[in-house]
């Protein structure tokens, strides 16, 4: 307790009130004024930490909802691709199955080959799908074609494929929760298959090409450089004017292997030309075509030698070599069962990002359900509760008028009054 | 006993309630000085030396009455020693609060466009990278984000710089004279010059007069202010005079100012090429009245605004100061640089080539600025500051040396795969690794958020312990304005009282004056 009074000291001690109510009046104004419980880091030092920590969950939130919304759409696309190439390659079994049955004309034949010729490139339109600027099935080469089909002048079909095979084993990552990475591509070999032929090797694995006057080339690994075979000369030309050299099939004895015009197969030993049976061939050796060796897998394997197939029942027919019909009847049959491993391909992988997409669904429900009670809690931690606030301004507000009124009734009281 | 007398009591009444009166008026004029105290009249009975004695006749005629006794000055010394120094304990607490809250407002990262947004900001164009590694948009906006970021970080270096060298300069002249420390001394020096001369002058006047009290009030205010800059002990001189020390150096001696503070930056303090790695960015010492320095007194300047200032520089202080959190961006900005710039430039690693078309073996760093320095065992390290560190132009210039794609086994690689964004994964692991060099186990966005709790932690206590202190010392004030100030009141009592007797001095007088007058005209 102060023992004396003095009008100075009163008057300090009113303005100190004064004030205090003021402070905490303007305190209240700025609150009210940008809706935040509190304006520098400095009030709420915990507050600060919690409210950066959820701000950046928020955002990670956020970025991972944006991945999975990308990631699910590009899986509906390949989910829609899929479901096309099952049912185009359903519709080239179907047409297996009606050749294989023996009851049809050369000419339905032909038709029907024709058919799935049309078929091939219907699917290598599906299987160059591309999805934001990008191949969906070139693996990580992205800007690469995935397919290419071409025809030789005997009418083999080759399917390339161009992508990054599925044995690099890349997978394309996306974070679809805090460190949780899900795979969403499948590179086309694996989906749809192909049909290429073996390129030739060297004794060292090189591989072999041919220039445009039809000298061998050989190309490098180790140098990254192409040398002519014969003289070992480094091949200075344009790398695009190079064909391939591509090996031709033989039996197992290493006879290889040409195909008559009436369908029916030839070997050469070396020196002499003979039948399957060991007959020699009497005809016109200009006529025989080679045939190649072929790495075949997939829808596009089955569909190509399905086209093969048909190809040479066609001959067959056109010749009446009823052998060699049969046998290839058997042939067409041998590619439904190769058709159904194409499909279970398709499916098997449609399955399985039927369940990734499953699995992003849910993990979309959870970032959701996180996302709403974190914004409740930083709404809880950061803005102001108005009733509260409001009734407190106005308390405020009282309190300082009265202190306002009180100051300057009690300063004008003096001695001086009534002297 | 005559009439004269009785005329002479009247009249010295008078002079004295006069003077009462002027004190009374001084007291009302300076009501509203800082500092001043009321000042009271002491009246006594007059009493003549040579009546005392047996000689009752001499002791009945000798002159009676009032008489000025002293004007005493109402004052508390122990409040004004205690207030002294809790003061000094304010201005220390204020200065540091204040330095720290600086800290507060540059690193206030609630408006969302701090560090912390730009680190979030840099990770998002990472995570747009992986899922679109070959187009340019996203390899461009990477780019910006990581702009963004460096500019964030030198933006905040700059500004922290600027606020380190605000206390005692960045170790240049031109800087140092700008510094508050330096201003401090300047205002500090002159104090002591001012106690000085009130010394001076207090040494000449006769103690108990007005002239006096009014003086001690000025040199009370010049001690007070002084005590906001450092806890100087006061020394009571028997000249009534008061000396005043910094630790064991005398400042002032009666008065002279035997003592003043003088600040060098460090290559004016020490030998050339000598300067200690710890050295503070200004030295402090005390030059005596013959020339001779006290030098380097920093570590005694402990208390006070001083102290706060000249601390904030001191190693091994807990506190964070600008400098500190300096030093904990630049290990934030090192290590994202480093660990960015490795997996950049990792065996394994490829950015496109120019044509956008095939993977190229990655050598291009993505941060540059680094300091690199060449270890004992051949090693090189590079060190990046948050102040210097860049995006590399070439990589600004050419997007596509970006390297998005990683193969760890080099068999597998195919030049092709520009889709491959494996590289991209990795960086963008690097956000919730707990392991990058420096970061203590904790991930980038987390070190950086326990930094700003803890400045944000300091500030507050801070500010509450200033607020706290000043409220004692304001207790204390309030206290002291209390007991000393003047009462409006009490002064009019005074005056009328005064004036009272003056005017009834006056009628007596008067009537004396009649009573001669009619002795005068008695024989006529």
């Amino acid at each position: 307790m102060v023992a004396r009074l003095t009008s100075t000291s009163t008057n300090e001690m009113l303005l100190k009130y004064t004030n205090n109510n003021l402070y905490k009046f303007n305190d209240l104004t700025i609150k009210l004024a940008s809706g935040n419980k509190f304006n520098s880091i400095s009030e709420d030092p915990t507050a600060t930490v919690n409210i950066l920590n959820t701000n950046r969950q928020i955002n990670q939130i956020d970025t991972f909802a944006g991945n999975i919304s990308l990631a699910s759409s590009s899986l509906e696309n390949q989910d829609s691709i899929f479901a096309l190439a099952e049912k185009y390659t359903q519709r080239a079994r179907d047409l297996g199955m009606q050749a294989a049955s023996g009851t049809y004309t050369a000419d339905d034949l032909t038709a029907i080959k024709a058919d799935i010729d049309e078929l091939v490139n219907t699917l290598k339109d599906i299987g160059n799908n591309q999805y934001n600027g990008n191949y969906t099935f070139s693996g990580s080469r992205i800007k690469i074609a995935p397919y290419t089909v071409e025809q030789d002048e005997e009418g083999n079909i080759t399917v390339t494929y161009n992508g990054s095979k599925a044995s690099d084993n890349y997978q394309k990552k996306t974070e679809v929760a805090d460190g949780v990475f899900e795979t969403i591509n499948v590179t086309g070999d694996q989906v749809f298959g192909y049909h290429e032929k073996v390129q030739s090797t060297d004794a060292g694995g090189n591989k072999l090409f041919r220039d445009a006057s039809d000298n061998e080339v050989v190309f490098d690994e180790a140098q990254q450089k192409y040398f002519y075979t014969s003289d070992g000369s480094e091949y200075t030309g344009d790398v695009k004017a190079l064909t391939k050299e591509y090996n031709q099939a033989t039996d197992a004895s290493g006879n290889k292997k040409f195909e008559a015009v009436d369908g029916a197969y030839v070997y050469y030993d070396g020196s002499s030309y003979f039948y399957e049976d060991g007959s020699a061939y009497t005809g016109d050796v200009n006529d025989l075509n080679k045939v190649y060796e072929y790495n075949s897998s997939g829808a596009f394997g089955a569909i190509c030698e399905l086209s093969s197939s048909l190809d040479r029942a066609i001959k067959a027919f056109k010749n009446k070599n009823t052998d060699v019909k049969d046998s290839a009847e058997q042939q067409i049959r041998d590619t439904l069962d190769k058709f159904a491993a194409g499909i279970n391909n398709i499916t098997t992988v449609q399955t399985k990002f039927g369940g990734v997409s499953n699995r992003l669904e849910m993990t979309q429900n959870t970032l959701d359900t996180n996302k709403l009670k974190l914004t409740e809690y930083l709404s809880g931690i950061k803005d102001l509760d108005f009733t509260e606030a409001i009734t407190d301004w106005m308390n405020a507000q009282y309190a300082y008028e009265a202190s306002l009124k009180a100051m300057s009734q009690t300063m004008n009281t003096s001695l001086l009054n009534y002297m | 006993m005559s009439l004269s007398s009785a005329l002479n009591i009247t009249a010295r009444a008078m002079t004295v309630n006069q003077y009462a009166m002027d004190i009374v008026s001084n007291n009302i004029a300076n009501m509203n000085t800082d500092g001043y105290s009321k000042q009271r009249v002491n009246l006594g009975t007059a009493t003549n030396q040579i009546a005392i004695g047996d000689n009752v006749e001499r002791q009945i005629l000798s002159d009676h009455g009032v008489q000025l006794e002293s004007v005493t000055r109402y004052n508390n010394q122990f409040l004004k020693d205690y207030y002294r120094s809790q003061n000094s304990q304010a201005g220390f607490l204020e200065e540091a609060a204040s330095m720290s809250s600086q800290l507060d407002s540059i690193m206030n990262e609630l408006e969302g466009n701090g560090l912390d947004a730009k680190l979030a900001d840099f990770y998002d164009a990472l995570n747009n990278l992986n899922e679109y590694p070959a187009d340019s948009t996203a390899r461009v906006n990477f780019i910006e984000t990581a702009k963004t970021l460096v500019a964030k970080f030198s933006s905040l270096s700059e500004e922290l710089t600027a606020t380190a060298g605000n206390a005692m300069g960045d170790g240049t002249r031109g800087s140092l004279e700008k510094s508050m420390c330096f201003v401090e001394v300047n205002n500090l020096n002159s104090k002591l010059q001012d106690l000085a001369e009130v010394n001076a002058t207090l040494k000449r006047v006769q103690t108990g007069s007005l002239g006096a009290n009014n003086l001690l009030d000025k040199r009370d205010k010049i001690l007070n202010d002084l005590s906001e800059f450092y806890d100087f002990t006061i020394e009571d001189d028997k000249s009534g005079t008061v000396n005043l020390y910094m630790g064991t150096m005398c400042l002032v001696q009666g008065e002279n100012v035997v003592g003043t503070l003088e600040m060098e930056t460090p290559t004016e303090f020490f030998p050339q090429g000598e300067i200690p790695e710890d050295s503070p960015s200004a030295i402090i010492n005390v030059v005596k009245e013959d020339g001779t320095k006290y030098k380097y007194v920093n570590d005694q300047i402990t208390s006070g605004k001083l102290g706060a200032l000249v601390q904030s520089e001191t190693p091994g202080n807990n506190d964070l100061t600008a400098i500190k959190v300096i030093d904990q961006l630049d290990i934030l900005a090192n290590s994202i640089g480093n660990v960015f710039n490795e997996l950049q430039t990792r065996e394994g690693a490829y950015c496109l080539s120019s044509d956008w078309g095939e993977l190229v073996e990655s050598t291009t760093a993505l941060f540059t600025g680094g300091f690199t320095e060449t270890l004992d065992d051949g090693t090189t390290v590079t060190t990046y500051k948050a102040s210097t560190i860049k995006v590399n132009s070439e990589i600004e210039n050419s997007p596509y040396l970006i390297a998005t794609a990683y193969f760890d086994d080099p068999s597998k690689f195919d030049k092709y795969a520009i889709g491959n964004s494996d590289n991209v994964v990795a960086m963008l692991q690097t956000r919730n690794e707990k392991n990058n060099p420096g970061m203590n186990g904790e991930t980038y966005e987390e070190f950086y958020t326990s930094l700003i709790g803890k400045i944000a932690v300091q500030t507050s206590s801070g500010d509450s312990s200033a607020e706290a202190q000043r409220d004692v010392c304001n207790s204390i004030q309030s206290q002291i304005t209390a007991e000393t100030s003047v009462d409006l009141n009490e002064e009019l009592t005074d005056l009328i009282k005064y004036q009272t007797a003056f005017a009834a001095a006056a009628r007596v007088f008067n009537v004396c004056n009649n009573c001669f007058q009619i002795l005068t005209t008695l024989g006529t």
